[in-house]
């Protein structure tokens, strides 16, 4: 093992770093606790012996230091002691020490000490490897798990859209967009990141979902809609904020926020939109709220222009609701 | 045989090593004189904190040798440097140096007797 002595008193550093090599470890000893930090900033030891008295940085500073630092892997701290100093040892076993030895030291038990402290440290060195192993599985199955929800979200949305042809590569474009629109809004949001970004995007697909709810005489109805029609077509995005709704309550992670998609984006189609809270006495968790187009129009002919820069705007403003 | 400190006890702790005996010995030799003057020095300016601080490391440094006597006295001092007892310090500084004088002449005996 690399071990660190940090001991003002010579002789028991000597003594120690004598019986340790002759052990065979690798003995570093420094003459008071800020040497010993300074060795332990260039070098990792497994195990650091230290007194508890000592000039310019004590047992507890260092001990201390050391629990705060530790990076590469698990430091096995044993602290040295008088015999008649317990307040000392339960200082120093509270600051982080793992063992004690009392001064002078005795061989057989200074051996022991550190035969336990080599458990310790091959046990703490498994530990983190089966972690770094399950951190890396996880990580994996999480990608993975992303993947098949971006190919089920994507898959539904497509199959939503087969059903109105008219609007081409619809769905693709409201995910570009909705990837700029939120790429602009996490530069001034602090609490938004890239997840949040490739989520968002990902979920815009979905916006269109509700359409398998819209009945074909209207979904493609060549022509002009009636009132009637209309009002039946404006509640697509109602079905599908709540069918939404309905898959979070059931744990499955589809974005909230998709739901709002629903809401936002559906001003491209000429009507405005908004959402009732999930707890609203009215049977829909989803209301819309139509606004005439003008007359004549159809799901075919509508000019996007104007309605995709007023679609922007709401599209900001609902997401800080 | 001498009473200053426990020589079985002293040859078991440093596994019959002769050659580290002296090289610790020698060590004691340098040190002790310092020590025994900053306690002189805490003793004579009434410093309870520095009583404490160099009276400790006396009494580890002795410990080392096995020398109950001499650990015994340093114990004192320093506890009467924690409890601020500092009026009656005197006799105590004494038999600190006392003790620790006579440890160093019988480890030197004691080699001696190891080296012929």
């Amino acid at each position: 093992m690399r071990v660190l002595i940090a001991e003002d008193e010579r002789i028991t550093r000597r003594a120690l770093q004598t019986q340790l090599e002759d052990w065979g470890h690798d003995v570093v000893a420094a003459e008071d606790g800020a040497v010993a930090r300074e060795h332990l900033r260039t070098n990792s030891f497994d195990l650091v012996v230290t007194d508890w008295d000592m000039p310019r940085m004590d047992g507890r500073a260092l001990i201390e230091y050391i629990r705060r630092n530790s990076q590469s892997g698990y430091t096995y701290l044993i602290m040295l002691t008088g015999r008649s100093e317990k307040s000392d040892l339960v200082a120093g076993m509270e600051a982080g020490a793992d063992d004690f030895l009392a001064k002078p030291f005795d061989r057989d038990e200074l051996r022991v000490r550190l035969h336990a402290g080599e458990r310790i440290i091959q046990l703490e060195r498994a530990l983190a490897e089966i972690n770094r192993d399950l951190e890396a599985q996880v990580t994996a199955r999480s990608a993975e798990l992303v993947r098949s929800r971006e190919a089920v979200i994507f898959g539904l949305a497509k199959l939503a859209e087969s059903r109105d042809d008219d609007t081409g590569k619809h769905l693709e474009r409201i995910c570009a967009l909705t990837e700029i629109l939120a790429r602009e809004l996490i530069k001034h949001e602090p609490d938004l990141d890239e997840h949040w970004v490739r989520t968002l995007s990902t979920t815009a697909a979905l916006h269109d979902i509700g359409k398998v709810g819209t009945p074909d005489a209207v979904l493609l109805k060549p022509g002009p809609l009636t009132d009637e029609e209309r009002r039946i077509m404006q509640k697509h995005p109602c079905i599908g904020g709540d069918a939404l709704l309905a898959s979070n309550a059931a744990g499955t992670p589809w974005p909230v926020t998709s739901s709002k998609y629903i809401a936002t984006l559906w001003p491209l189609r000429g009507s405005t939109f908004r959402m009732s809270p999930p707890n609203s006495s009215q049977g829909s968790k989803c209301q819309a709220n139509v606004a005439p187009r003008a007359s004549g129009s159809s799901p075919g002919s509508r000019s996007r222009c104007t309605a995709a820069a007023a679609s922007r705007s709401r599209f900001m403003r609902s997401l800080a609701f | 045989m001498s009473d200053a400190f426990d020589e079985s006890e002293l040859m078991d702790r440093v596994d019959g090593d002769v050659v580290f005996l002296e090289e610790t010995i020698a060590m004691l030799d340098e040190d002790s004189p310092t020590l025994l003057d900053q306690i002189r020095a805490a003793a004579n300016a009434a410093d309870a904190v520095a009583l404490v601080r160099s009276a400790h490391a006396l009494k580890g440094m002795v410990a080392n040798f096995c020398a109950e006597p001499a650990e015994t006295a340093a114990r004192e001092l320093e506890i009467m440097g924690r409890e601020d007892r500092l009026s009656d310090v005197a006799p105590a500084v004494v038999r600190v140096e006392d003790e620790t004088a006579r440890l160093t002449e019988a480890l030197h005996q004691f080699l001696r007797t190891k080296t012929e």
